[in-house]
């Protein structure tokens, strides 16, 4: 399966245009998709995904890529709509004569930008775990492995992978309160508002 | 009554939220989340990351067309390297005419970027003149270009731009300091120390970022402060009367209240202490006056000191927390014993 997978990224680097129409027509639709839960907007969320492909055929010789070519794909698309939303905020600010003014606990509950901060944040607090534990922990979220395949892949006990999993969770914890706890509030606001003009 | 049951192993949790736990996990963690508010908390947090973490398999595909992308896609893709490659013209004069004016952009493409690398060096490489501040045997204050004003502990230093060009003031600090940050929403303050960063908007606070300390403490006397790795991994945001202590080596960061002062003592010569007990007075005391503070008895340290003392010796303090909760003290030098019925 990981063959299979390395596969498609190294006939990507060494430029086979084949392979790169075919994993464009393979995602295409469901990339789509997947941008317009953020940026609402089908014809926005086509234009980010024809980008993200632009740019991958571009620096294809210059790729690294450390999981799957799905995950990789999943990944740009939500960094770039996370741009594409920032910039959006920005040009707002613009045009909008109010002054606000910036605090690091000011959120807006109708934001998306929020949780695809958050992602990101997650991602990169990730990438500081140990190389075994981030390989197990990527497997899982990232692939969608169950843990028993995870274990099967890396000759593992399934005991392992449960142990490996829950220190990743509590120091991605650990990582991660305070955004945590700014989203948490969010959530809760965002509740109170509808039972509020029920 | 259940007991009590504040800690779980995360490894049960992981197993949960796969779906794999055995009815009688699921129950114990179950009943762990019921048990209080804060392990509800806690497993929100656990069960968000774990649903953010994921790739996000797409909830469906969008009806669009893809033969059509691809054709667009592909049609950019070939206008881009055919403008990459020079074309080659037909006509001889149309390309001679093309090459002069080919030439003259050139020209002014090599000055403006020429030009646009001298104003980047100037502004931002070269930036303004960096001037370091230095103290070396005792406090000394200085003022920054936007009028904040440091003071200096004892073999500290501090760096900083003649003036501050980009959108945002950044310094950088070796050893312990107190600001004064004047107020500016648009710019914020950033102190660099090597492990870690902090930033704030205007208020006044104490960082302490001693190369030979394990932890950075930042204690914040008026307004908002954020302290973060240096990688801006984690962060906490402090505000009044908090202090944060970052970990040098795990890069952990927690907070405190700052039930004292102390930390500011150096700059303030003024010792607050909000509900202390009187083992941490002590503790605190001794640090700051070099002396060895004997407790007689257990319940005088139980005592809670609410008080403030501005420059004042040793002996007045003791002196002042004696008439408080009625005890005795005995001083010889720079030892003191202290007897009493306690609190």
């Amino acid at each position: 399966m990981s063959n299979i997978k390395s596969n498609i990224i190294s006939q990507l680097t060494a430029g086979d245009e084949k392979a790169f129409e075919s994993l464009f027509k393979k995602h295409y639709s469901g990339l789509c998709g997947y941008a317009e839960k953020y940026v609402w907007d089908l014809d926005q969320a086509e234009e980010i995904v024809q980008d993200l492909f632009f740019n991958l055929w571009n620096k294809k010789s210059s790729l690294v890529i450390d999981t799957s070519i799905e995950a990789y794909l999943f990944r740009a698309v939500r960094n770039a709509c996370l741009n594409y939303l920032k910039h959006l905020k920005v040009r707002r600010q613009h045009t909008d004569s109010v002054k606000s003014n910036p605090s690091f606990d000011s959120v807006r509950p109708d934001d998306p930008v929020e949780i695809l901060e958050l992602q990101t944040k997650i991602d990169e607090a990730v990438d500081t775990l140990p190389p075994e534990r981030q390989k197990i922990f990527k497997l899982s979220r990232y692939e969608g492995l169950k843990y028993k395949e995870i274990a099967d892949r890396l000759g593992l006990s399934v005991k392992t992978v449960e142990a490996q999993m829950g220190k990743a969770l509590k120091a991605l914890r650990e990582n991660l309160t305070e955004y945590l706890v700014i989203l948490l509030l969010v959530m809760v606001e965002i509740i109170l508002f509808f039972i509020g003009h029920e | 009554m259940k007991e009590e049951k504040n800690h779980i192993e995360y490894s049960l949790i992981g197993k949960y939220l796969e779906g794999i736990a055995s009815p009688e996990e699921n129950m114990e963690v179950e009943e762990w989340i019921n048990q209080s508010q804060k392990n509800r908390a806690e497993f929100q947090h656990i069960k968000r990351i774990w649903e953010l973490a994921e790739s996000g398999i797409p909830g469906g595909e969008a009806p669009v067309n893809t033969e059509r992308a691809w054709e667009k896609l592909k049609g950019r893709i070939v206008e881009k390297n055919s403008r990459d490659r020079i074309v080659p013209d037909s006509s001889i004069n149309q390309a001679r005419t093309r090459n002069i004016t080919y030439y003259v952009l050139r020209v002014a493409a090599v000055i403006v970027v020429v030009l646009a690398f001298y104003t980047l060096y100037i502004n931002y490489i070269k930036g303004p003149d960096l001037i370091e501040v230095l103290a070396e045997n005792g406090i000394r204050e200085t003022v920054l270009p936007d009028e904040s004003s440091v003071t200096l502990n004892e073999n500290s230093a501090i760096t900083f731009p003649e003036r501050f060009v980009k959108d945002k003031r950044v310094v950088e600090l070796k050893g312990e300091a107190f600001f004064e940050v004047k107020r500016d929403d648009d710019k914020p303050f950033i102190i660099r120390v090597p492990e870690a960063v902090i930033e704030v908007l205007g208020t006044s606070f104490n960082v302490r970022a001693i190369e030979a300390d394990p932890e950075v403490v930042v204690t914040v006397q008026e307004g908002k402060v954020m302290l973060s790795d240096k990688e801006n991994i984690a962060y906490i945001v402090l505000e009044k009367y908090e202090k944060g202590v970052l970990n040098k080596e795990s890069g952990h960061i927690e907070k405190y209240v700052a039930t004292d002062e102390s930390e500011m003592f150096w700059k303030t010569r003024t010792l607050i202490f909000r509900d202390t007990q009187l083992s941490k007075v002590f503790e605190v005391l001794e640090k700051l006056y070099d002396v060895k503070i004997k407790i007689l008895n257990d319940e005088i340290k139980k005592c809670l000191l609410t008080a403030k003392f501005q420059d004042q010796e040793i002996e007045e303090i003791m002196a002042n927390i004696a008439i408080n909760f009625d005890l005795e003290i005995q001083q010889d030098g720079s030892s003191i014993e202290i007897s009493g019925d306690g609190c």
